[in-house]
């Protein structure tokens, strides 16, 4: 693969700005001299000791579980809002019945922000993993529920007469038609989506759960943990990295007829 | 004549909405096999219904009264499950304004989408869709998506599509409708070489004088709104056609002004 020399510089300029921050962060937090510190580590923190604390936590028995309970309500979250999110999607687009008696409810359920129905969700399904799935879900579902809509609505008619003409039943036009320009919205809506049930997960453990990187988060802000709260921060930016490059993947797979995605 | 050899024959037929609107009145048409008919007339005259009627593309909104009876069967009183049949057993190639071509599909599949719904086996779906790809010039594109080809290549892509299951009856609405002047004639080229050979049925709806004298054997004109079918000319011309060479020549500008006049009278 060649390299352009603009990216290149591109590049070094991006390095430059990172550690030049950095620098001026580990100065400011006496971490060069420490007569000169402008604010306390304590609350911004400071690079060497948050590099400290990297190292110290991901080789802990604490980080596997807690990357543990927060991935699975992640996972968990955006199956099953995927997969609920579709099929009622499907129901609605094709039930004028279902949708004239339902769509108020929908609309005011989808005002609401999700984040505020986390301490319910709480109260009533506690603080396991159950709850963190049910925020992740109610964040992923009117996503991907609306965009199912938007697809089969946005299936240009002409399209299903000529398949009509050719002889097809309703099975063809479903196998043919319907589920490949649900895809193209459904995977679109899968790219916000990752990132949405990360979210989710991370706020149902910031109202009540016993692990988690949410949570890790809770304590150590509770300690004065700035560092650890860094540390937790840079796995999350990793985390939620690795969930969109994971569905861009999955999309410029399965939809090869489109121009592949990048999203930052 | 006998109505074994009309593929097309439409009988005091009426189409209303249910918006009140009076769409189509008493039209009456025949077709011969391998006919080629251009239907001219006024923008909103009911062209585009006509052709949905005469597919058996009936709507909830439309109120429908006549006969229309395609390759010998009232296409208006079949039931679903029986309609389905008959576009399998008759076959029906619908080339539409719009670009119906299945975005997700390569041209290839797009060509073959017919041979999921139609168990024919004296058809080669394989062999035919090759033949056709070739005939509408669009060889190596085998595996380009939709998206990769200019408006012109789609276009050419659906005639392929349509042809491949070779179909008895073509209906066509404005195919070229959307191309520039240059490709559009060129198409209209290519299309009476194909029609002379595939030697198609065809009802063509356009609202260019000179396309439709260009494509069709014969050329209907419409009323304006609710639209009944005035006057039906013959085109006298020697098929294949190529544009560039027939317009301006004495014949064609004859049957142009004979249509013009009639056409002229409908327009707003």
């Amino acid at each position: 693969m060649k390299i352009s020399l603009r990216t290149i510089y591109i590049n070094v300029v991006r390095f430059v700005i990172l550690a030049v921050l950095v620098f001026l962060w580990e100065l400011a937090s006496g971490g060069i001299y420490e007569d000169f510190e402008l604010i306390s580590p304590l609350i911004i923190g400071r690079p060497s000791l948050i590099a400290e604390d990297f190292i110290r936590y991901v080789t802990s028995d604490l980080f596997i579980r807690d990357l543990s309970a927060t991935m699975q309500a992640t996972i968990w979250g955006l199956i099953i809002g995927i997969v609920s999110g579709v099929g009622l999607g499907i129901i609605f687009a094709y039930s004028k019945f279902v949708e004239d008696t339902f769509r108020p409810f929908v609309v005011a359920i989808n005002t609401l922000p999700r984040p505020a129905l986390a301490p319910l969700i709480t109260i009533w399904f506690g603080f396991g993993i159950i709850s963190k799935i049910l925020v992740s879900w109610s964040i992923v579902f009117f996503i991907i529920f609306f965009n199912t809509i938007q697809g089969i609505k946005s299936i240009d008619p002409d399209l299903i007469k000529v398949v009509k003409v050719m002889g097809s039943g309703r099975m063809g036009i479903i196998r043919h038609i319907i589920l490949p320009a649900i895809a193209t919205w459904v995977f679109a809506a899968f790219r916000v989506s990752v990132s949405f049930a990360l979210i989710g997960a991370v706020i149902g453990e910031f109202v009540g759960a016993h692990a988690g990187l949410g949570y890790r988060i809770l304590v150590a802000s509770g300690l004065f943990e700035t560092n650890r709260v860094f540390t937790v921060l840079i796995i999350l930016m990793i985390l939620g990295i690795c969930l969109v490059k994971f569905s861009e993947y999955v999309e410029n797979k399965v939809l090869k007829w489109k121009p592949p995605t990048a999203i930052y | 004549m006998s109505s074994d050899e009309l593929d097309i024959q439409i009988k005091n037929l009426d189409v209303h909405y249910a918006t009140g609107v009076h769409a189509l009145r008493n039209v009456n048409l025949e077709l011969k096999k391998g006919e080629i008919l251009s239907i001219l007339g006024p923008s909103g005259c009911g062209k585009t219904t006509l052709l949905n009627v005469t597919l058996g593309l009936i709507t909830e909104d439309m109120l429908v009264k006549g006969d229309v009876i395609v390759a010998g069967c009232n296409i208006l009183k079949l039931k679903v499950t029986e309609k389905i049949n008959f576009y399998r057993n008759v076959g029906i190639g619908y080339v539409t304004q719009k670009d119906t071509l299945l975005p997700w599909k390569t041209v290839m599949e797009n060509v073959l989408l017919a041979s999921h719904f139609r168990r024919d086996k004296n058809i080669n779906f394989e062999e035919e869709a090759k033949k056709y790809i070739e005939l509408v010039g669009l060889k190596g594109f085998e595996n380009y998506y939709p998206d990769q080809l200019s408006g012109g290549m789609r276009q050419r892509v659906q005639i392929a599509r349509c042809l491949t299951y070779s179909p008895r009856i073509l209906v066509m609405d404005e195919p070229f409708g959307a191309l520039d002047a240059y490709t559009r004639m060129n198409m209209q080229k290519e299309l009476t070489t194909i029609l002379n050979i595939a030697k198609k049925t065809t009802l063509f709806v356009t609202h260019d004088l000179d396309e439709a004298l260009i494509i069709g054997t014969k050329v209907a004109v419409m009323s304006k709104r609710p639209g009944t079918i005035k006057e039906i000319f013959d085109v006298d011309l020697p098929y294949p056609r190529d544009p560039f060479k027939l317009k301006g020549t004495s014949k064609f500008e004859e049957l142009r002004n004979m249509v013009w006049e009639c056409l002229s009278k409908e327009a707003i």
